[in-house]
């Protein structure tokens, strides 16, 4: 499979232009770093990739039919940055992690998550914890493209080298694109197979 | 009163443990394990870094020293500036000119006032306030902008203003640098390297060790808020110069050396008898499963552990 | 003992206590009000006028009833009218406001122009008008009262429901293929039900207090109703005769059910939101 962008151009409502005609191509299998300083509009580029925003102009393509015309499940997934955003306080873990289906066992032990921590809600556990839990719900069995971006920003460097090291497996294995952001150049030259400066 | 007292570092911390208990969700609460039975001693022109993961309840440690804990925090331990116990109403006398708190979120500025104003604050100097956000290259245009019209880096510099306008001789960083590109981190960490050379105590609290280590003169590694080592940052150098097998963990899993994932996580809740770490520990035998195990001094630094035996600096 | 006591300090243990206490107390004056109202209506002229005393806390009125039956089965009409009209503004203002939120721009921007609309005429005004149109009485007022309430809880909620739309769970479970009614269920209606319950109880006052009023201008209740603006309104004309507890005691009961169910709203507030504590991590 392949992700393509072609020619996006994004402003902010406020009127600041952050990507200008960017086009970018990702093929399965392939791990892709993006390096750029804060504020060329990484977290835009990866919010446009997995179908969040819309570009003002230009497309997103997956295998040459536009992103947003898959319905349901989105073959391409983000990881956020700040995994305390993206699960709802409300819910325990275990919810949170099937919201889209039973999640593999094989995940669920790769990524070191506990049994015991599915009945807890997200206040309960640190970031490294609940980025595990968001992780394991990207990689259901119809993702095609991973984007993480600056997934372990916030998290020790043992538990960035777990996540990453768990990555970069599961991605190879089943054929998995992924796109990672990050402004540690040093971090995307251990991860990925390519890399590219915005 | 001064004088008996000269000899006296300008910090120091002994045994401190600080946890703090809110609602997870209904009636169910947690425990923030905050820190646990920390010691250290921090002198003028020294620049020190507590590094643990995020979401442990550092802040707690800063909150700590500022005296503006939430009232129903569990506190245990000593905390002595310049030899006197540093309690709360002595904290509140200090706070804001002797000793100031830099704090983790751009959410403490207020959205709806000038810089410029915000930085002089109630009762203080104007002049003194544009000359501090000078000095952080922020010049008058910044002062009559708003903080949303402020990039991460910027915003970070004028907290960094408000704090030392008064110069300090207490700093206390909270998570100064996440979401900052490696250059504006970089200069935001060098800011504070200026304040110790300048002759302030600063203490860095971060989850970032390997930006600490561009500027701290030690480091103090924690584990399930357990300091477990502390070291001089030139240490870091080599996996043997460090003594804590969870630092050589750290160590070798940085990008720049093995990048080499340790497996397992830290004690979420109840934590493990004897030491935290054991569960994890590659040298553990059965007596670290017994009771708690000393923080004791090593060479240059100290370290909690049972088998250390790294060479020393 | 000492871990109960702890216990028992806990912000949220302490206020489900308040707000448990509110709450019997309320339930007791209402069915307290309701079984007594055979003797609020009962005269008696040999008891007429008498100072609040032993045997008549309240004291009784030119008519010789007894002024604590006549205010007890008031505040319990009272009650019973705030009830039905908080329950039914709640009600309306949820549907408005989930509907302003979720169904677009269009109806958001008709349902926002009804909103302001409403909110832009005095409320007594619109509140005296309902109520005479629709015959007075008990279903008069409930609709005055409840066409005039609807409004600022019906925003509260759309301004609730866009941002936990905007959340980062909400938009994460979107592309995870929940279906809008997968997303409304599971992560929505649960982030405005502690908003919508807290509106409804912080509702009552409101209702009771309007109620009264518009009874005491006499265009609500009419006056064979034991009701409290109808209590009021009568001894108007007595106070100046030196009977001060004709006015004086109903009038600090209103106050104090008024009081309870604010204390219930917060109480619940603090029960419900997701950081009740400042958080320090």
């Amino acid at each position: 499979m392949t992700l393509e962008a072609k020619n996006l151009c994004f402003t902010y409502p406020c009127g600041r232009s952050v990507l200008q005609n960017l086009s970018l191509r990702v093929e399965g299998g392939e791990r892709v770093g993006i390096f750029a300083p804060s504020g060329r509009g990484k977290t835009t580029l990866c919010k446009l990739l997995a179908g969040y925003e819309k570009p003002q102009s230009g497309q997103v393509l997956l295998d040459g039919k536009p992103l947003a015309n898959y319905r349901g499940y989105c073959p391409v997934q983000l990881i956020w940055q700040h995994p305390e955003q993206v699960v709802d306080p409300r819910l325990t873990l275990g919810k949170t992690l099937r919201e889209a289906g039973e999640p593999e066992e094989r995940l669920v032990q790769a990524l070191g998550i506990q049994p015991e921590w599915l009945s807890r809600y997200p206040a309960e556990l640190s970031g490294g914890e609940l980025q595990r839990f968001c992780i394991a719900r990207a990689l259901g069995p119809a993702t095609r493209f991973v984007l993480a971006d600056e997934l372990s920003a916030m998290l020790d460097l043992v538990t960035q080298a777990q996540l990453w090291s768990f990555l970069v497996e599961e991605t190879t294995r089943r054929g998995i694109g992924l796109v990672a952001v990050s402004h540690s150049a040093p971090l995307l030259d251990r991860v990925c197979t390519r890399r590219i400066e915005l | 009163m001064e004088s008996k007292k000269q000899n006296a570092p300008l910090l120091q911390v002994q045994g401190l443990t600080v946890s703090f208990s809110r609602y997870a969700q209904g009636f169910r609460r947690v425990t923030l394990p905050g820190v646990r039975d920390l010691s250290f001693s921090l002198d003028e022109g020294e620049l020190v870094a507590v590094v643990g993961a995020s979401g442990s309840g550092k802040s707690l440690l800063a909150h700590r020293l500022l005296g503006i804990l939430p009232h129903n925090a569990q506190v245990g331990g000593q905390v002595l500036y310049r030899g006197q116990p540093l309690d709360d109403r002595l904290a509140g006398k200090l706070r804001g000119h002797e000793i100031v708190l830099v704090p983790q979120n751009v959410s403490y500025l207020d959205p709806l006032m000038q810089v410029g104003e915000q930085v002089k604050g109630e009762k203080g100097d104007a002049q003194k306030a544009s000359a501090a956000l000078r000095r952080y290259g922020l010049g008058p245009e910044v002062e009559k902008m708003y903080p949303f019209q402020l990039s991460g880096g910027m915003a970070r510099r004028m907290l960094i203003a408000t704090a030392v306008q008064h110069t300090p001789s207490l700093v206390v960083a909270d998570e100064p640098t996440p979401g900052l590109h490696p250059e504006a981190a970089r200069r935001v960490l060098g800011h504070f390297k200026e304040l110790a050379q300048a002759g302030a105590g600063v203490l860095l609290i971060t989850h970032d060790l390997e930006a600490a280590l561009e500027v701290a003169d030690r480091v103090i590694v924690l584990y399930a808020g357990a300091a477990v080592e502390e070291a001089p940052a030139a240490s870091f150098a080599a996996k043997e110069l460090l003594q804590h097998p969870y630092t050589q963990a750290l160590w070798q899993a940085s990008p720049n050396h093995g990048f080499v994932p340790l497996p397992g996580t830290q004690p979420v809740g109840q934590l493990p008898a004897g030491c935290a770490f054991a569960p994890r520990c590659p040298k553990a035998g059965p007596e670290c499963h017994e009771g708690a195990v000393a923080y004791e001094k090593r060479g240059a630094g100290y370290v909690r552990c049972l088998h250390s035996e790294g060479e020393q600096l | 003992m000492k871990q109960l006591l702890n216990h028992l300090r806990q912000p949220r243990t302490a206020a489900l206590i308040r707000l448990l206490l509110a709450a019997a107390i309320l339930l007791a004056v209402m069915i307290a009000g309701m079984a007594c109202r055979e003797q609020a209506l009962a005269t008696d002229f040999t008891r007429k006028n008498l100072a609040p005393c032993a045997e008549y806390l309240f004291g009784t009125d030119w008519m010789g009833r007894d002024m604590l039956t006549r205010t007890l089965s008031g505040l319990s009409l009272s009650i019973r009218i705030g009830v039905v009209t908080a329950a039914v503004s709640a009600v309306v203002a949820l549907a408005a406001g989930v509907s302003a939120a979720l169904l677009g721009r269009w109806a958001d921007g008709a349902l926002t122009w009804l909103i302001d609309l409403f909110m832009g005429i005095p409320h007594i005004l619109l509140l005296v008008l309902i109520s005479c149109a629709c015959g007075r009485g008990f279903w008069g007022v409930t609709i005055g009262i409840v066409a005039t309430h609807w409004m600022s809880l019906a925003r509260l909620i759309r301004g609730e429901v866009m941002q936990l739309r905007q959340s980062g769970y909400v938009q994460v479970a979107r592309k995870l293929g929940a279906s809008p009614a997968a997303i409304a269920v599971r992560h929505i209606l649960p982030g405005v039900l502690p908003q919508f319950f807290t509106g409804l109880v912080l509702l009552f006052p409101h209702a009771i207090l309007h109620e009264a009023s518009v009874t005491f201008l006499g265009f609500g209740l009419t006056s064979e109703q034991p009701a409290v603006g109808v209590i009021l309104s009568e001894s108007m004309q007595y106070l100046a005769t030196g009977r001060w507890w004709l006015a004086l005691l109903p009038g600090i009961c209103l106050v104090a059910v008024v009081l309870l169910f604010e204390l219930a709203g917060k109480s619940l507030a603090a029960l419900w939101s997701v950081n009740a504590e400042q958080e320090a991590a």
